[in-house]
């Protein structure tokens, strides 16, 4: 026990050495890559204003440019060691402020339009996979990878034409501008909800059109990959409907190997929606004496780091 | 399964519709009814509305309309009485006494006094963080004090004809209420709200998130409260997105078109156009030499610029005309002065004989004349260096104008002798190369208010750097003893004839010198919604077709609701909405109908 103790401490040691190696590393590159920039803050704050030089001397000082190399380095670990990421003059605020701002917008449009693109890429994909060579194959593998092909600022600018002044017979449905109507009151109120959601549309839907593809792709092709394995001739055999090998034997086995860590989680998310049941066989790779699965309540991306597989 | 599958479908399509639902618009948008609120552009982002440290335009736009100034500028771009009535000077040219406006009160009630001016003038010119923005304003003041409530009075070190102008840049604000925060007025933000001023407008909130300050109009305004209620400034990060708002109503106002969004716009029926003359200029600059004040020279700029023959023959061989009718499709004035036509006082233009106008022959008989033969490849020589008259020229990679201006510029030289080889900068990298005198030639552009002053210094000798190690605030180095007389002198001039006339033979210098080649003055391009203001702008049109340079304050104040009219915009969105609810229905009928013809094969 005690071993295992000091094997932990070890370990623990290790990782964040290297952890605290990696932080001042990137602290280093980080400031050495803005010093070597070429870029006078005082000349790009003063241009076209007049200054006069008791001012420029000023922010000179306000600015700590007048401190040595080093001594300005030290600083700037010391600020950021507490938390103090500095203070930006466009906006004459500290940064971690700014930061702070903006992180709910943030999150609530790359979060929405990630959960979407990975929903609808996946429903795609898996369809698409399922009947390779389909119309709606070849509808949605030429269209999501049209748009995943697509700059993200173009295809933004086209759907707030289309969608946000309106174009021939479609009128102007959804808000360009801003997050939420200027001068609305703000809250949690009903109607501010509804009214951030229309903001919302344009661009999530802008960032959804692109990235969709990637988890369509993904899909896709390890659902073809799938469709030749001797589980799917036993599961018919057995009398289960096409829709429920795809569902409850195909997906789950596709999606694990092949998928990125996202699309894994999306699966988890829909197997537990949908109630994933074991395989009747399992993959190729599960074949093997030592990676058989069997769990009924492992799902399947564990199966291959944690979960034990009793015979 | 299929209700199942389809549930997110049909929820993300009734989403949909609903977001789009105008019934829903209407409920929450506080701003989209007409005649109550105004909504404009921001030239920027929002930093700051603390008028001491302020210099973002947007900033700059609103604290404008929330404090007083004691002068503003007029529709003539004269300075005329605000918080001061009137003013006067003394006959040994030093002391300015304002009269301050009596019966005024800040929005909190509290009357507005000349104390309050000395108060803010005392604290821009003896607290350095107060004098961030303004601090080189009041340089020349030597002291400020209000022997009464209703007295303002300015001792300056030197005399100093353009006071008047300078007091409408510096915003009054109220003491009771800022001697709290001067400990930290380097940081204060001066966002609570609403914040006491007084002004046409009322600062009344700002939000991050939107990047869009909300102002109230003040009743109590001494020229009348503004026709609409409220006002609100938004920022778009992208100029093509918020001239998709102004087209869907979303804005009322946009101040700054390119030429290509101003014609696009051409043709919308509720969106009027203005074209007004330009406050800027778009120019190259060439590189005379770099130097300290004390005359040490630096920098790796070609010697051969510093010939006056090279410079004139460069200029001659630019068409200025051909760059605005396609560079700036006809919207702008063909450049010829330093200072812009925005302001008639100041507009200068060269007369025949002094004129640098497009002449490709002159500058190769100049160029001949001088001993520049053509050498291999069409690239003149010099005779003393053998160097070729080849120069670089720098172009801001982020400024789709010097790309398109770039070509010309070597054809056009390439026709007299001289190459070009153009570099593309960064705004930072090339603002960082200028101070260093590491270039020969570059894009360069200003624009300039109503008080010439600083326009004009920037090519006096006391802008050059005062040593290697700090930047001075010159344009281009260049230095003319005769023309810092004529600065100095313009500044102490009173009469307003009489300074022109010094600032008239100021500009002929420059001219001459083509240190700066002024390539045209690109109009302001502005656009306004005529279903929701009128009376926006001022003004008469002029031969060319250009409104007077407009004054945002004023088309605030005077910009009147229009009668609201039945939208046609709401027909549309009910159009919308029985469309995407058809597209909805119908889609997931075909997908019901598919799914019943192929239940055979799954089951």
């Amino acid at each position: 026990m005690r071993s295992a103790q000091i094997d932990f401490g070890v370990y623990l040691a290790k990782k964040v050495g290297a952890a605290l190696v990696s932080f001042v590393f990137l602290l280093i590159v980080g400031y050495v890559i803005f010093s070597v920039m070429p870029s006078n803050p005082l000349e790009a704050l003063t241009r076209g204003r007049p200054t006069s030089a008791g001012q420029i001397a000023f922010l000179r000082q306000q600015l700590g440019l007048n401190e040595p190399e080093w001594e300005r380095f030290v600083h700037f670990v010391w600020n950021t060691l507490h938390g103090n990421l500095g203070y930006s003059w466009q906006f004459q605020e500290p940064v971690s402020t700014l930061i702070e701002q903006r992180l709910w917008p943030t999150l609530l449009l790359m979060g929405s339009s990630t959960i979407i693109s990975i929903w609808l890429g996946m429903w795609l994909g898996i369809r698409s996979g399922w009947r390779p060579g389909s119309i709606l194959d070849r509808v949605s593998s030429g269209v999501s990878l049209g748009f995943w092909s697509v700059p993200t600022f173009w295809l933004g600018l086209i759907l707030l034409v289309l969608f946000g002044v309106g174009f021939g017979p479609i009128p102007a449905l959804f808000p360009v501008g801003g997050m939420s109507t200027p001068g609305s009151a703000g809250g949690f109120d009903v109607s501010h909800i509804v009214d951030v959601l229309r903001h919302l549309v344009l661009p999530c839907l802008t960032l959804v059109l692109v990235i969709f593809a990637q988890y369509v792709t993904i899909m896709r092709s390890s659902i073809i990959d799938e469709l030749g394995s001797p589980y799917l001739l036993t599961a018919r055999a057995k009398g289960l409907r096409d829709v429920e090998v795809r569902r409850k034997h195909v997906v789950p086995n596709a999606c694990c190997p092949r998928s990125p860590s996202s699309s894994c989680s999306s699966a988890a998310w829909s197997a537990a929606r949908s109630r994933w049941r074991p395989s009747t066989r399992g993959p190729a790779w599960a074949t093997s004496p030592t990676r058989r699965w069997r769990s009924p309540t492992c799902p399947c991306w564990r199966e291959r780091s944690s979960c034990s597989a009793p015979p | 399964m299929t209700l199942r599958l389809l549930a997110p479908v049909l929820f993300l399509a009734a989403a949909c519709v609903l977001a789009a639902s105008p019934a829903v618009a209407v409920a929450s948008s506080s701003s989209s009814g007409s005649g109550s609120t105004l909504r404009i552009e921001a030239d920027t982002a929002f930093g700051t509305f603390n008028p001491f440290t302020a210099y973002n335009q947007a900033d700059l736009n609103e604290i404008a309309v929330i404090y007083p100034m004691l002068t503003q500028t007029g529709e003539n771009g004269q300075p005329e009485p605000y918080l001061a009535t009137a003013w006067s000077i003394s006959p040994d040219h030093l002391t300015w006494t304002f009269k301050i406006r009596s019966g005024l009160k800040w929005t909190d009630g509290v009357p507005i006094t000349a104390r309050d001016v000395a108060w803010t003038y005392n604290l821009i010119m003896t607290n350095q963080a107060a004098g961030t923005a303004n601090g080189s304003l009041v340089q020349n003041f030597a002291s400020v004090s209000a022997p009464n409530a209703t007295t303002f009075v300015v001792r300056t070190k030197q005399p100093q004809s353009n006071v008047p102008y300078l007091t409408n840049m510096i915003a009054i604000v109220p003491e009771h209420i800022w001697q709290n925060d001067v400990t930290d007025i380097g940081t204060f933000k001066n966002m609570n709200f609403p914040i006491v001023g007084y002004g046409p407008w009322i600062g009344a909130g700002y939000s991050t998130t939107n990047q869009d300050a909300t102002l109230t109009a003040n009743p109590s305004y001494y020229l009348g409260a503004p026709k609409f209620r409220t006002l609100i400034v938004q920022y778009f990060t992208s100029s093509d997105a918020a001239v998709a708002a102004l087209r869907s109503g979303e804005l009322d106002s946009i101040d700054d078109l390119t030429p290509t969004q101003y014609g696009a716009l051409k043709g919308d029926k509720n969106i009027a156009l203005y074209a007004s003359q330009s406050n800027s200029w778009n120019a190259i600059e060439l590189n005379p030499g770099a130097r300290t004040l004390s005359g040490q020279k630096f920098g790796n700029g070609s010697p051969l610029l510093q010939v006056p023959v090279i410079r004139q023959a460069i200029a001659l061989a630019i068409n200025r005309s051909e760059l605005v009718s396609k560079v700036a499709d006809g919207l702008a004035v063909t450049g010829a002065g330093f200072l812009t036509p925005a302001f008639p006082q100041w507009w200068w233009t060269p007369s025949a004989s002094e004129s640098d106008a497009y002449d490709p022959a002159r500058a190769n008989r100049l160029l001949d004349a001088a001993g520049y033969t053509m050498g291999p490849g069409g690239v003149r020589v010099d005779p003393k260096t053998h160097q070729q008259l080849s120069f670089r020229l720098g172009i801001h990679s982020d400024n789709g104008y010097d790309s398109l201006i770039a070509p010309y510029l070597e054809e056009w030289l390439q026709a007299v002798g001289i190459k070009i080889t153009v570099q593309a900068m960064s705004y930072t990298e090339l603002n960082t190369e200028l101070p260093k005198g590491d270039w020969d030639i570059l894009m360069d552009t200003w624009s300039t208010d109503y008080d010439p002053s600083y326009l004009l210094s920037i090519e006096s000798c006391g802008t050059l750097p005062p040593n290697l190690s700090t930047p001075g605030n010159t344009d281009a180095f260049y230095c003319n003893p005769a023309y810092d007389t004529l600065y100095n002198q313009q500044l102490t001039e009173f009469s307003l004839p009489q300074r022109t006339q010094t600032v008239d033979q100021m500009q002929s210098i420059l001219y001459a010198a083509n240190v700066d080649i002024i390539l045209y003055y690109p109009d302001t391009l502005q656009a306004v919604r005529t279903d929701e203001a009128k009376n926006f702008f001022f003004g008469t049109k002029n031969e060319q077709g250009f409104y007077p340079q407009q004054n945002q304050w004023i088309n605030w104040w005077s910009a009147t609701p229009v009668a609201a009219a039945a939208s046609s915009s709401s027909t549309g969105a009910y159009i919308g909405v029985a469309v995407a609810v058809v597209v909805v229905l119908g889609g997931g009928g075909f997908f019901m109908m598919r799914r019943r013809s192929t239940a055979g094969e799954r089951e």
